[in-house]
């Protein structure tokens, strides 16, 4: 007994889809509106991860981040206290004095402790003012903390000398405009804003920097959008009086990162913040795999709708064409002839649906990236796409739609030809 | 699917066939002792009243239906013997269906039309259209191959119907008022087709028909009423 030629079967199916285009075409427009989102919510999810890995590959992984917890500061605001006694509402966090970094610096496998401060200031540059971050810190150490730092042609790093400031890029050229703020041998005013402790009114000082050298973009953002002044220079102009924001502890080798920071933390318990570039990264992997798998779900309940758009469509088939099941049934079609005829046509659906699905998702996938609100001067957002996930989507969409196709084709067969050809009234 | 009939066995045997519905009525009969013979080559009619069973005795013949009790054996093969797969096979192979409104698929081409029981029998490409063409031009439809039936006459529709009844040279053609859609000149044209095919080619036909005109012009007319068998009639020639 030979078995019907699945070649033509296949040629009927598809026949069937093109006799009905506009609901054959709507329903493929369903499956292909879940493969898109799926493809392009996994696309641009995975382009952010690499965003972030290539942002973050540029910071040292064997450097903590320690703080005292409290919040950093504003341009006028509560860091002009500096230390843990502002306002006394932090009073059982740790101030992080000399005698802090030393004992950290006696913790085994750190190498050394780099302490900082960092404020905003108002920047004055040939009559024009804008508000920047600084950092206060021994410039020489910014080789430490961002391994990859390059400077620009000219510059010059000046240990000890107060009154010289290194200026990123970014600040020095913002994007987008066309002249430089600042210039290299320049002369630039900073200006930093702090709410009298004893007074309570608001004062400023301020104090003249020679710019002795512009830093290339690095990818640390700490670093990008800095201006760095020497760690005295910081002191005074900051009111600090040696309480630092924050300390870069560097430890003996990437892998004693987690040991360095536990140690820390035997020590302060939580009276003390420590961050390590595995914990950042970890933090935003977190996050955005959140959104992304908040995506994915809508994506997934996407194709599902896109399933029970190939549910009614080939039931609405089934009954419309209840005749002609009749006829090949009474001629000597098989129940699995018919049933594999409409699985066939969910097959086609979800093949047409998916292909066309995948294409729509990288070409949504590039628009979404676009979409993206991103800092200026940042790296563009793009998704990736990988050969084996849009085949598992392909896949999962195409199996989703036989699913679908299984029960208005098991209908179809079970189809009693003499009901089927009964002469309507 | 073995056959023990000889020559000289009918070709269909319709042996004490009863059909009956349960309904809230009760078992109301359809069918009701229906006994009879058909030899290879004969043309028989089947005439007789609405309601008097004669698309249920044609359902049973084309082992579409089961009767309640009774047997019947194309080729000396007790068909409802047979599980459903193969009584598929036997109506792909054994029987030729001819129905009043056609029942073709319109998406598909004439040709495509008349290859379908080939194609569910499997029949490989070359053959089935080689068969299907001879049949075509034996039924003058040679040269509408490629048109899409909607596009074709009635009696030409009627024809391709007769073309894909023809193709896997099944042992009996049911036709169910194969002219009843049609006008007299046309239906007396597709008549004569299968009174050609009978007589010419030996087919055995079995027609379920309310036109006396034309069954009068078959071999033999039974007459069916209130379910049972009022007459046979044989048709002198």
């Amino acid at each position: 007994m030979e078995s019907m030629d699945i070649k033509e079967i296949f040629v009927l199916s598809f026949q069937a889809l093109k006799e009905r285009k506009i609901r054959s075409l709507l329903t493929i427009l369903m499956v292909m509106a879940g493969t898109s989102l799926l493809v392009a919510v996994n696309g641009v999810g995975a382009g952010f991860t690499e965003f972030f890995n290539k942002q973050f590959s540029n910071l040292a992984p064997n450097i903590l981040f320690v703080t005292s917890g409290q919040e950093q500061g504003s341009t006028v605001g509560s860091n002009g206290g500096g230390g843990g006694g502002a306002g006394g509402s932090a009073s059982s966090k740790i101030t992080l004095n000399a005698a802090v970094i030393n004992r950290i610096e006696s913790l085994p496998f750190i190498e050394e402790v780099i302490p900082s401060y960092q404020s905003q200031v108002l920047m004055k540059s040939k009559g024009e003012e804008k508000t920047n971050a600084a950092l206060s810190i021994d410039p020489n150490k910014l080789f430490v903390i961002a391994p990859t730092l390059d400077l620009q042609e000219g510059s010059q790093i000046k240990q000890n000398d107060p009154s010289a400031i290194v200026i990123a890029e970014n600040i020095a050229k913002p994007p987008g405009e066309d002249n430089p703020f600042v210039t290299l041998g320049e002369t630039v005013g900073l200006e930093y804003s702090f709410i009298d402790d004893t007074t309570g009114k608001q004062d400023t000082i301020s104090k003249n920097f020679l710019v002795t050298a512009i830093m290339e973009s690095t990818g640390n953002p700490t670093i990008d959008n800095a201006a760095v002044i020497n760690l005295d220079a910081g002191d005074s102009l900051f009111q600090k009086s040696g309480k630092h924001d924050s300390l870069f502890v560097v430890a003996s080798s990437n892998e004693l990162v987690d040991v360095v920071e536990s140690e820390i933390k035997k020590l302060y318990g939580n009276d003390i913040g420590v961050t390590t570039v595995k914990a950042i990264l970890k933090t935003i992997e977190q996050f955005t795999g959140g959104i992304t798998s908040f995506l994915l779900s809508i994506a997934i309940i996407s194709l599902i709708v896109g399933a029970v758009g190939i549910i009614t469509t080939l039931y609405t088939s089934v009954i419309e064409r209840i005749r002609e099941i009749g006829t090949l049934k009474a001629i000597g079609a098989q129940s699995s002839n018919i049933l594999t005829m409409f699985v066939f046509e969910a097959l086609i659906i979800g093949m047409l649906g998916a292909t066309l699905g995948l294409i729509g998702g990288v070409g949504g996938g590039y628009a979404l990236s676009q979409a993206t609100p991103r800092n200026e001067g940042d790296p563009p957002l793009i998704p990736l796409f990988f050969m084996n996930d849009m085949i598992t989507v392909w896949i999962i969409s195409v199996v989703l739609s036989v699913i679908a196709g299984l029960l208005p084709a098991w209908k179809a067969s079970k189809v009693s030809p003499i009901e089927a050809l009964r002469p309507k009234t | 699917m073995a056959s023990s009939s000889s020559s000289s066995d009918p070709i269909l045997k319709v042996d004490r066939i009863y059909k009956s519905y349960a309904s809230t009525a009760g078992e109301t009969p359809i069918l009701k002792n229906i006994d009879f013979d058909v030899k290879k080559g004969e043309f028989v009619a089947i005439v007789g009243p609405s309601g008097s069973g004669k698309s249920t005795l044609l359902n049973i013949l084309g082992t579409l239906d089961r009767p309640t009790t009774g047997d019947i054996y194309i080729n000396g093969v007790d068909v409802f013997s047979l599980n459903d797969h193969d009584l598929a096979y036997l109506r792909n192979n054994a029987i030729g269906f001819i129905f009043q409104s056609y029942n073709l698929i319109n998406r598909a081409s004439v040709s495509k039309n008349i290859e379908i029981p080939c194609i569910i029998s499997g029949l490989n490409k070359k053959e089935r259209l080689e068969r299907a063409s001879k049949i075509m031009g034996l039924l003058g439809i040679e040269d509408k191959g490629s048109y899409k039936p909607f596009n074709l006459s009635g009696g030409q529709q009627q024809r391709v119907a007769i073309a894909r009844a023809l193709m896997n040279n099944p042992s009996i053609i049911l036709a169910d008022e194969p002219t009843g859609n049609l006008d007299t000149k046309t239906g007396n044209e597709v008549f004569n087709l299968l009174k050609m095919l009978s007589n010419k080619y030996d087919r055995t036909i079995i027609m379920v028909t309310h036109n006396s005109e034309l069954a009068i012009k078959t071999d033999r007319i039974i007459h069916l009423k209130d379910g049972e068998i009022e007459q046979e009639e044989n048709i002198l020639t």
